[in-house]
Formats: structure tokens, C-alpha cells, sequence
């Protein structure tokens, strides 16, 4: 992989590249990202990144992603969605094309997406890939996620955001991830309701609560909840262990039709990212990673390849995703 | 024979239900009224005071009618959208159960706003490619009123047993497309594909996502019909995808050729 997505810039800097007229996402701090021009952009609030320097949070910088498109087809049109909306807005993609979608955080559209996306309309037919808006930590309790419009320079915290892009006859948007957790195979978990919060459970055929295990076992929280969709490892990260209501908080629901394991332990972030970088790809249209691997995995001032992208609160490839880096490239055929 | 009475006949409909009315309406709608006339005495021994049962597989009911009139939107007559307006007994009324044969196409669940005629014209559209968009444009009914069907196929709630032809015949519209390798929808590969132990991989991510969801409706499915229309979203899946999915397709040929 060699070639980066997009690149965290002062704001003057992302003001000019906005001012060009080109399609943009863009990803800052609320107060940066409310200072922008309007334009053909679409915007989250977030101040963790990766940059071209390695992990970084700051408030005064703008991750600006210029978004790819061509003179043969179709300029990218933006929409939003409000929760009665959402579960239809691949009906408005290209038929050949990809949409990047933004969720502010610990709203109904977060939450509607998380639960219900691999039943939306058209799902896994039509590329979808984007990230949860989020906030400083330090602002937990006084500040809120937020999308923003940039053509109108309005923000929403209950909607969602879509630039559907479509794409020449002759290309195609291929969406991947890079998850370095592995299922511990041993220890086998079903659960008897779907939701972000779990407590009753099947562990190896016996009843037990999630959250007693997790204490008994002394099972590091850090380590996600994964599960094997076909050869795709999806994580359900932990978010907290409720020993008073014997419950455990998820940051991404799990379902009862879907057996989950704890994930092995990963020595070192950095180095085992590096391994698993694909070496087929050329230029990275989108990508993001989790605040959770930032933060777990100590990622400030260090780089994951030539990878950049917002350090997001969920990150969309298709459906939600938790402490996995998702990216985007366009295939010529 | 009078309008009503043609209309009866080319709907299949019979006794203990009737066509009483038809009119056309300012939103070019021809709307037909349907009732029931129940000489049995049928009513006394399925409507006991706790429980209600289905009339026709004597099954207890859920009692999902708790009202008798209510309005399906139901397949075109020639270039006129159609609507159904039924007046019967709540005894008399379909159950759940999907298999239930009193799923007339010319009736409707009591969440649908559609019948049940219209519902597997859907999914059989849908199987074949057709986007919401169209088949609500076409039928007149909004995208939530689809989504409610799909949805309902989805999670095994809506049966597809007496569309064992459309089924057949939708998959045999896709063989028509360009599909330079995919097997067609008769080949045993699919269900070999929708078990969970095939041996089938695969790399592309929206693959594998589509193919998990997929099992698992699979799973809730009671019908080889309903099976068959799932085959054909799965190889519909493989020729939108065909660009991206060469190695899977290839592998497709060779698992079948074994």
C-alpha cells in the first residue's frame, strides 16, 4: 500500500482545498470544522487522527480526504438521513459507485445502524464505507458528535450523512479490513438476546453471565468479543463490565445467531499491522481506525504504514465495525 | 354475470367470500370489496370465547385481525392499480403460520398493506435483480410498504410455497443475463454455498457479510420455494459482483465440477 488517503492540514489549508470546488470528507475538532467554507464536502467532529507523522489528537488540525471522481459520470450528491430514512439510503447510490456515510455517535442513527444495516436495503450490493463521529474524551458530558453538511454548513446529531459517488463502467470501489484479532477458538459464547448489552450467555454449551466470567477469568476488556463471518473477522469491543447489574456494555450489538469468542492478545500494534498491510493495493481512497486501537495500543506519535484517517468512535464497511481499520480502493478493470 | 361476478371469477375468488362492490376512484384505483358469507355455522365452533382459530387449518389463531375491514393494495387489472377491501368475521380470517393456505393472493396479512399476491410479486422481482424503486413506482405503494415484505421473507414470516413456478422462472431469468461462469440458479453449488461447512472461501469482505446473512435466513426458511428464492438473491449477488469476484467465481466452476 503505498500511497496515503488524505492528510491532516491547518485549516487554512483545508479552507483553499475546499475553495477548489472538488469533493471532500473532512474530519476536526466541532469548533475547527464549524470554521470551514461551505462547499462540496461532508464533515465529522473528531480531533484523533493518524496523520502522515503517526498518531496524533489534536483540535486545531483538519483530516481532509479529497474524494475521487470523473468527468463521465455523475457529480457525488449529499444527502441526510434521519432514523425513518436511514434503512433506504442505498436506494439513492449508484449502481456502480461507492457511498461514504458519517453516524454522529451514541444517537438513534448510530444505534439503528449498528442493530439493523446487514438488513438495510441493497446492503453488501452497493459499496459503504465511513466512520462514527466522535468527540475529545475530556469533553464526555458537555459536548456532543456531530455531522455536517458542507454545502449548507449545517450539523445534525441525529443523522446520518451521505456523499453517493458514482464511479466510470470501467472502475470499481472494493472495500476491505484490516483486523489483527484472532477468535480464541477454546472458549465458544452465544447469547439469548441481540443488543450492546450483554449478560445471560452460552459459554462451550453452559449457562453462564458474561460479566461474572469476564471477572472470574480475570479476561482483559480490552481484547474484543469476535466472531467469523465466512472468513470476515468482526469485533463487538467492550466497552464496560457492570458488576452491580451483572451486564457487560458493548460498543457494537451482538446477535444471537452468531457464536463469538474472546480475542487472542496482540503483542505489538504496530508491528503486526505492518505484517498484515496488503501489498496489492496502490492508493487508499478512504480509510479510518479505531480510537480504541489508538488508545489501547498507544498509537500517539507512532505510524501504521502509510495508512492515515480519522481514529473514529465505530468504523463502517458495510456494516458497523469496533477496533478495526476499514479503507476503500478503486480497481481499474 | 355482472361486473362483481367477473371480477370474482377472474380473481379465483370463492365461497364463503364474495365480490359485493367494484368502483373506480379519483386516484385511478379500481377498488373491489370483498366479503364473506359464512352458512356454516362455522363461526360458533372456531370462535369460542378464549381462543380464535385459524378456520382453515384449525389452528389457534394469533388473533392478529382484531378489526374485519381493512385494505390491501393488490396486482394491476391491465393498466389499472388495484385495491382490495375486505369485510369478513375475525374467525374467518388467515393465521400466521406461513404455510396457511387461506394466503389467498387476493387477501393480506393484517401488518401488510398489500396482498399476498403482491408480496411474492415482490420478492420474485426483487430475486431477479428489479430495484424498490421500480417495483414501488409500478405498484403504487411506498419503499417502507416493500421493505416490510422483504423483511418479511427475510425472517421466514411470509412463505413463497405457492410460487414453486415464479421461482423457478425467476432464476431462469437471470440465466438469460451475461453470467460468463456462474452456474445457474439448478446447479447443486448454491446449497452447497448456503451450508455453513462448505468449503467455499473467499476474500471479498461483502461476500462474506452477504453470505452469512443469507445462512442465516436460510436457516429460518421452512420451503424449498422460499430456498430457491434465496439461491437466486445469492446468484444475483455473484453477477452484479462479477468484476470483483473472478477468483470466487472460478472456484464456484471448480467445486461444482467435482
Amino acid at each position: 500500500m503505498k500511497m496515503a488517503a488524505g492528510h491532516l492540514v491547518s485549516p487554512e489549508s483545508a479552507s483553499e482545498l475546499i475553495q477548489s470546488g472538488k469533493f471532500f470528507y473532512c474530519a476536526a475538532d466541532e469548533k475547527i470544522i464549524s470554521s470551514l467554507p461551505t462547499g462540496n464536502w461532508i464533515g465529522g467532529t473528531i480531533p484523533y487522527f493518524m496523520g502522515d507523522n503517526g498518531g496524533e489528537t489534536s483540535r486545531d488540525k483538519v483530516y481532509i480526504q479529497e474524494i475521487p471522481i470523473s468527468n463521465d459520470v455523475p457529480k457525488p450528491s449529499i444527502i441526510d438521513y434521519g432514523p425513518a430514512a436511514l434503512s433506504h439510503m442505498l436506494l439513492d447510490a449508484p449502481e456502480n459507485g461507492f457511498s461514504i456515510i458519517l453516524l454522529p455517535a451514541n444517537s438513534q442513527v448510530h444505534a439503528d445502524f449498528a442493530e439493523n444495516a446487514p438488513s438495510y436495503d441493497n446492503m453488501y450490493m452497493k459499496p459503504l464505507i465511513g466512520w462514527v463521529t466522535g468527540i475529545h474524551l475530556d469533553d464526555m458530558g458537555s459536548a456532543t458528535p456531530k455531522v455536517v453538511n458542507g454545502t449548507t454548513k449545517k450539523f445534525y446529531d441525529n443523522s446520518a450523512l451521505v456523499m453517493h459517488c458514482p464511479l466510470p463502467d470501467d472502475e470499481a470501489a472494493i472495500i476491505d479490513t484490516i483486523n489483527l484479532f484472532e477468535p480464541d477458538e477454546e472458549i465458544a459464547i452465544t447469547f439469548n438476546k441481540s443488543g450492546f448489552t450483554a449478560d445471560d450467555c452460552i459459554i462451550n454449551g453452559e449457562p453462564h453471565n458474561l460479566s461474572e466470567y469476564i471477572k472470574e477469568n480475570n479476561i482483559d476488556t480490552r481484547l474484543p468479543l469476535v466472531s467469523n463471518y465466512c472468513g470476515a473477522i468482526v469485533n463487538a469491543a467492550i466497552q464496560e463490565v457492570n458488576e452491580g447489574a451483572k451486564s457487560v456494555t458493548l460498543y457494537a450489538p451482538v446477535f444471537t445467531d452468531v457464536e463469538y469468542h474472546f480475542a487472542k492478545k496482540i503483542d505489538n500494534y504496530v508491528e503486526a499491522f505492518s505484517a498484515a498491510m496488503p501489498d496489492h493495493v496502490e492508493h487508499v481512497s478512504f480509510s479510518c481506525n479505531c480510537i480504541l486501537n489508538y488508545l489501547y495500543s498507544e498509537l500517539e506519535g507512532k505510524k501504521t504504514g502509510n495508512i492515515t484517517g480519522p481514529m473514529t468512535f465505530g468504523e463502517i464497511a458495510y456494516q458497523l465495525f469496533n477496533q478495526t481499520l476499514v479503507y476503500m480502493h478503486i480497481e481499474k478493470y | 354475470m355482472n361486473t362483481p361476478e367477473v371480477i370474482q371469477q377472474l380473481l379465483s375468488i370463492q365461497k364463503p367470500w364474495k365480490v359485493s362492490r367494484v368502483e373506480f376512484d379519483d386516484d385511478n384505483f379500481f377498488n373491489i370489496w370483498l366479503g364473506y358469507e359464512d352458512t356454516s355455522g362455522l363461526s360458533q365452533l372456531f370462535n369460542t370465547k378464549k381462543n380464535i382459530y385459524c378456520k382453515h387449518c384449525a389452528l389457534k389463531s394469533d388473533n392478529q385481525f382484531l378489526k374485519k375491514d381493512i385494505s390491501w393494495v393488490h396486482t394491476n387489472i391491465g393498466d389499472y392499480s388495484t385495491k382490495i377491501h375486505a369485510s369478513f368475521p375475525v374467525y374467518a380470517a388467515p393465521c400466521k403460520r406461513s404455510d396457511c393456505s387461506l394466503k389467498k393472493p387476493w387477501l393480506g396479512g393484517s401488518k401488510l398493506k398489500i396482498t399476498y399476491g403482491i408480496a411474492h410479486k415482490i420478492v420474485e422481482l426483487l430475486s431477479k435483480g428489479i430495484p424498490f424503486s421500480v417495483i414501488c413506482r409500478d405498484f403504487k405503494i411506498p419503499v417502507e410498504t416493500a421493505w416490510l415484505v422483504k423483511q418479511q421473507f427475510d425472517n421466514g414470516s411470509l412463505s413463497m410455497r405457492k410460487d414453486r413456478q415464479a421461482a423457478k422462472q425467476s432464476g431462469a431469468a437471470i440465466s438469460d443475463e451475461r453470467t460468463t461462469g456462474i452456474p445457474d440458479t439448478e446447479s447443486n453449488i448454491w446449497l452447497q454455498l448456503l451450508n455453513k461447512d462448505s468449503q467455499f472461501k473467499t476474500n471479498s469482505l461483502n461476500l462474506s457479510l452477504f453470505l452469512t446473512k443469507i445462512r442465516g435466513q436460510v436457516k429460518n426458511m421452512q420451503d424449498e420455494e422460499s430456498t430457491r428464492f434465496k439461491i437466486n438473491e445469492l446468484r444475483h449477488f455473484f453477477i452484479k459482483n462479477q468484476r470483483t469476484l473472478s477468483k470466487e467465481i472460478a472456484q464456484l466452476t471448480s467445486i461444482n465440477s467435482l
